[in-house]
This record gives C-alpha cells, sequence and structure tokens, in this order.
C-alpha cells in the first residue's frame, strides 16, 4: 500500500512522466571488470525502480467496472476520464467491456475493476480474466502489444463477418428490375450492423440513381473480375455487385491458373487453425466504435509450436477478410516477443 | 538469502509479480524471464516492459529442480472477496484519503509562507494602515479549501493488499531436451533468452542481456534425427546473417550434451 505522500507525489509526477532508462550500447565479450560489472548493477537496478511503481489514478478520472462472470463482461458504472470511443460495447444504454479491454485499460490505470464488492489488483484481474474461455493469454499478449502501439482492436463477432454473405445481396435483383426510382432495402442481419444504426431504423431508402452512380464509378474495378468468378450469377447482369470485393483489384486473382480452391473447400469453415479474432484499425483520432469502418488488418493468431496451416485454410482466411483488410496472423509464446506475418498473394512475373 | 521464491501458476502460465523476486532471479540466478505487463508509469510504449514477468518453461524445469523456486497457484482469488478484505480496503481507503487531505494541507500552507511577505505587503498597502502580519497568514490559512475527494489518488494494486497464501499448483514438467540443455548452457554460465525470434530454441548471452549481444542461436536436435542439408543451410545462413554461431544442442548416449557449431564459409 503505498502511503499518502507516495500517492500524492505520483498525482504532482503523472504531469511530468519521466522518461526511459537510457541504456548503453551493448558489447560483444565481457570483461569481467569492476567497472563492467557496477555499470550492469546500475542498469538492472534503474529498470527495477520502474518495475517497482505502483498504479494510482485521480477519482475524478478513474472508471469503474463490474465484473459479470456469468456474462462474461465488465459494466461499466460511470464512465471517467477519456479514450471511451475506442473501449467497449454499447447495449440498451450501458457500456459493456470485454475481459482483454478490462484487463488492459487496468494496465493503463484508467480502470478500477470489482468483483463482488472490492475491486481487484492487476494479478487477479489476469487471474480472473485471462481464462481459455474468455480470453487466452497467448490473446491478451498480441491484444495488449497492438493496443501500446495505438492500433485499435475490435473482436471480430462470430455472426457477422465481413465478406460478403449471400444474403447481402438480397436487393440486388431488386435493382435490375425495379422501374421504380427508389428502392428499400431490408437488411436480413441487423446483428452484423453497428449499434448505433441498429437503434435507428432497420430499413433504407436508397435512391437508384445513387447507386448506379457509383457502379458507374467503380465501373473499372468490377469488370477486372476473372472468369472464375463471373460464374456467380451476380455478375451476369449489367451492373457487378461492389459488395463481393475479396478479390476485386487483387492481380493475384485475376490470373486464372494460380491456386483455385474449390467452393467445398472454401466454405469448410469448421476447425480453421486461423479463425479471425481481431479486427485492427490504424492508429488515429478518427476511429469510432459505432462505426468503425473497413478495419486495416484482420487479425489471427497462432503459436510457436502450432503446425503451419494448409493452403486451402489460408484462403478461406483471405477471403474471409474484407476487401481493403489485409490478412495478419500474429504468432508468440512464453518468453518470446509477438511476431506478425502478412498473407498475400503474389503474381508470377511471367 | 534461502528462502524460496514463489512463482505463481496463472491460466497457463508461470509468472513473477514480486520485483524483489525478478531481482534475485536475475541476479542471484541469471534468470532473465520475459516481462509482459504494461509499464505502470508509461503504459503506452512497447521499449519497456512492466510486471508480471513470466518464465519460459525451461527456466521454471531449471529452477524448480534446483530447490530455489516453487509453484503455487493462487486459487482463492477466483472466489469472491471474503468479507473482512471489503472492510479492510474501506478502512484502509478511508485513512488513505484522511491522510492525502492532511499533507495536501501542509503544502498549501508551505506554499502560503513562501507567499507570506507579498501577501501581508498587499493587505497592507489596501489597508493603508499598519497590519498585523502573524494574524493575515491566519486568515489566510483558514481559507485553505478542504480537498475534494474527487482530486484524491487512488492506488490500483499489483498484487492483493491482504497476505495470500499460496497452493500447491497442479502443474508438472517433463523434462524435454530442451529442459536439459537450458540447463547445461546455464552451467556454463551463460544468460539464455528464448529464440523464436531468430528461427532457434535459444538465444545465448554472455553477460547480462541488457549489456550484452547474444553469441549463439542454439537449436535443439536429438540425437538419432537425420539433418538434411536443407536443414543446415537454412541454419547457417541464419547465423551468418544475424552474425551469430548456430550451435546444434543434442544428448549423446552418456546423456552428456554435445554441441556442434555451423561454420558457414561460402557465398
Amino acid at each position: 500500500m503505498l502511503s499518502a505522500k507516495e500517492l500524492l507525489d505520483l498525482r504532482s509526477r503523472k504531469a511530468h512522466p519521466r522518461n526511459l532508462p537510457t541504456m548503453p550500447p551493448k558489447d560483444f565479450i565481457p570483461t569481467h571488470s569492476a567497472e563492467e560489472t557496477a555499470t550492469i548493477n546500475a542498469i538492472v537496478d534503474e529498470k527495477m525502480t520502474y518495475l517497482k511503481e505502483e498504479r494510482a489514478e485521480r477519482r475524478n478520472l478513474l472508471t469503474k467496472a463490474d465484473w459479470l462472470p456469468q456474462e462474461k463482461v465488465a459494466k461499466i458504472e460511470k464512465k471517467l476520464g477519456g479514450g471511451w470511443d475506442v473501449y467497449g460495447f454499447d447495449k440498451n444504454g450501458k457500456t459493456y467491456l470485454q475481459p482483454e479491454e478490462a484487463l488492459f485499460l487496468i494496465e493503463l490505470s484508467k480502470l478500477e475493476l470489482w468483483y463482488s464488492g472490492t475491486p481487484v489488483s492487476v494479478q487477479q484481474a489476469y487471474q480472473i480474466l485471462l481464462v481459455d474461455e474468455l480470453c487466452s493469454s497467448l490473446k491478451y499478449r498480441v491484444y495488449s502489444h497492438l493496443c501500446r502501439q495505438g492500433y485499435r482492436l475490435v473482436r471480430r463477432l462470430l455472426f457477422g463477418s465481413s465478406a460478403a454473405e449471400p444474403s447481402d445481396y438480397d436487393c440486388i435483383p431488386h435493382f435490375l428490375a425495379s422501374t421504380s426510382a427508389s428502392v428499400l432495402i431490408q437488411f436480413s442481419d441487423l446483428e452484423s450492423l453497428p449499434e448505433s444504426i441498429r437503434n435507428r431504423e432497420s430499413t433504407y431508402v436508397v435512391n437508384k440513381k445513387d447507386f448506379l452512380h457509383f457502379c458507374v464509378d467503380r465501373e473499372e474495378v468490377a469488370t477486372s473480375i476473372s472468369s472464375a468468378s463471373t460464374t456467380n450469377p451476380l455478375f451476369s447482369g449489367k451492373t457487378k455487385p461492389l459488395l463481393l470485393g475479396n478479390y476485386i483489384g487483387d492481380p493475384y486473382y485475376t490470373n486464372d491458373g494460380l491456386y483455385n480452391p474449390t467452393d467445398e473447400e472454401l466454405n469448410q469453415t469448421e476447425d480453421d487453425d486461423l479463425q479471425i479474432c481481431y479486427d485492427v484499425y490504424s492508429p488515429g483520432r478518427h476511429f469510432r466504435k459505432s462505426n468503425p469502418g473497413p478495419p486495416c488488418f484482420a487479425l489471427a493468431i497462432a503459436e510457436w509450436s502450432s503446425n503451419v496451416p494448409s493452403l486451402s485454410c489460408l484462403e478461406r482466411f483471405k477471403r474471409r477478410c474484407g476487401p481493403k483488410t489485409v490478412p495478419l496472423v500474429a504468432v508468440s509464446g512464453a518468453g518470446s516477443d509477438v511476431s506478425f506475418y502478412q498473407l498475400k498473394g503474389v503474381v508470377s512475373p511471367l | 538469502m534461502n528462502n524460496i521464491i514463489e512463482l505463481c501458476y496463472c491460466n497457463g502460465s508461470v509468472l513473477v509479480w514480486n520485483v524483489e523476486d525478478a531481482h534475485r532471479l536475475r541476479s542471484e540466478h541469471r534468470i532473465v524471464g520475459h516481462f509482459i505487463g504494461c509499464l505502470p508509469s508509461l503504459p503506452r510504449q512497447d521499449q519497456m516492459l512492466g510486471l508480471p514477468m513470466e518464465l519460459m518453461t525451461e527456466e521454471v524445469f531449471h529452477l524448480v529442480t534446483r530447490g530455489i523456486a516453487k509453484i503455487v497457484e493462487f486459487k482463492q482469488l477466483n472466489l469472491p472477496a471474503e468479507e473482512h478484505h471489503k472492510q479492510k480496503r474501506e478502512d484502509m481507503l478511508k485513512a488513505s484519503f484522511s491522510d492525502q487531505q492532511v499533507i495536501f494541507k501542509e503544502e498549501r500552507i508551505r506554499q502560503l509562507m513562501q507567499m507570506a511577505d507579498k501577501i501581508i505587503e498587499g493587505k497592507r498597502r489596501k489597508t493603508n494602515g499598519i497590519v498585523d502580519g502573524e494574524l493575515v497568514l491566519q486568515e489566510e490559512m483558514k481559507k485553505i479549501p478542504q480537498m475534494s475527494e474527487d482530486l484524491m489518488m487512488i492506488q490500483i494494486f499489483t498484487r492483493p493488499f491482504w497476505t495470500c497464501e499460496g497452493d500447491v499448483a497442479d502443474y508438472s514438467i517433463n523434462q524435454t531436451l530442451r529442459c536439459r540443455v537450458f540447463s547445461d548452457l546455464w552451467e556454463k554460465g551463460y544468460y539464455i533468452t528464448a529464440g523464436e525470434k531468430f528461427g532457434g530454441d535459444f538465444l545465448v548471452y554472455p553477460g547480462d542481456p541488457f549489456k550484452f549481444h547474444s553469441h549463439y542461436i542454439a537449436v535443439c536436435v536429438d540425437e538419432h534425427q537425420l539433418l538434411t542439408p536443407y536443414f543446415l543451410i537454412q541454419k547457417g545462413r541464419l547465423g551468418t546473417n544475424v552474425k551469430k554461431t548456430v550451435l546444434l544442442c543434442s544428448v549423446n548416449g552418456n546423456g552428456e550434451i554435445m554441441y556442434q557449431s555451423l561454420n558457414w564459409n561460402g557465398k
């Protein structure tokens, strides 16, 4: 327990955070001289003073949340301090946090998480939140690694993937057939819409002229789809759908004869090692959780010891990402940092 | 010091939550671990991380077989808090708030005293007469407001604020080839960290990794494993590219650890 004096010192220090310790250049061969030993001890001692620091925050900046083990989320009482555009999800007017968000906010000294009537320590939070069925330690390591660098990570919801589902195209025949100037669109899966929109409307009237105008702009892109994908009836009309984007504009797919998995292979989703865990958005102030837009990366997480995924598995992973989203695999394990691998189709130079 | 260090087994990882233990492991036992938490004072960076410190399986095996550490599990942390802990926490918070109040007041009085001459001077000018300096300061001190509780600091504890007894963890480690190689290299006086990012099993340092570059990439191979030319070329290339020596480590029939280094002469 920090004394009141230490707490108030910490408060004034927060305004002027000190820099990280500077590290002297590394050497190749130890000389075991007294001077060298002293240098090393000094480095270690300095690092330890940083590690020894405790967390504290002013009461009017520290948000309180209640951990609900049954629901597997933390319910926020009142949002204090900044940053709430990024964390949590809203439901029925309340904001909830996923386990990894709660733990990361605790580590940032922004959140006091209460469990059964008392706030938890960081150690207890690691124990109750990083359970495999909530968020594995491995996942959290990748999550916190990217969050520390400013990226925004949003859990990929299992029911709504950003790749187009057949039902997304329900409206397209209407566009082609209807002679009226506007078309009513009914979304078949409201769950996959952002909450803010869901509450307001569930149907949209789209002005047909706008839509076609948009299509004309993109005609060039749309027509570059390979013959392999034109077997899809949606592509037989004059107007090409915009949403089926995974392979639009990607030269890898326009060259026939590369890897062309069968539909069966692509539709099999069970037992895939590479499941998309997070949508990753680049750092910046423009991120809004109510309307995040297309993510920069779709992230799957693997362990160093896991097997290399099959080509069809990689392909499925790639196609499950949206058109503008880069598929990314993060790998980590005990004792090591996080490494990233980006999946990219390459066109042969000939 | 001969008290055994407690390593905390938590959801599949072995963690150290205590700075003193982390320090001891490093300086007395040459076990450096890997910090995975955010640094409390500068949490939004990746150059230096904070507690907890995670240990590799091989580090844990090494420490446990030597009797330096034991693995415990804090199962009680999964349970709802006990009443007297809740009470204790409330008392602590109350005491801390009233202490912060006192220190805040002291600090303001100190600031007031530094300005004392100016304050008295100002009063004198205002009233155009002689005023009692002591009295003016007394008045000013009375005006110091109470510190609002909203501005007071609340601590987020790294470890539980009550003394927590660890239970014996349900965790056992098999002595793998990696464990034996780790312990043998350690015996030779090296510092060892995980080597995945260099495509090997371990990175071997001649001294504290804070100060030295690693010399070797240790790759564990089974004694009877047939090595293909591909494998040798891969590792040889890897070693030259990162200016480190690749060590192929295996155990021979007598249980001794054998090391082969790869020297790459080609282009």
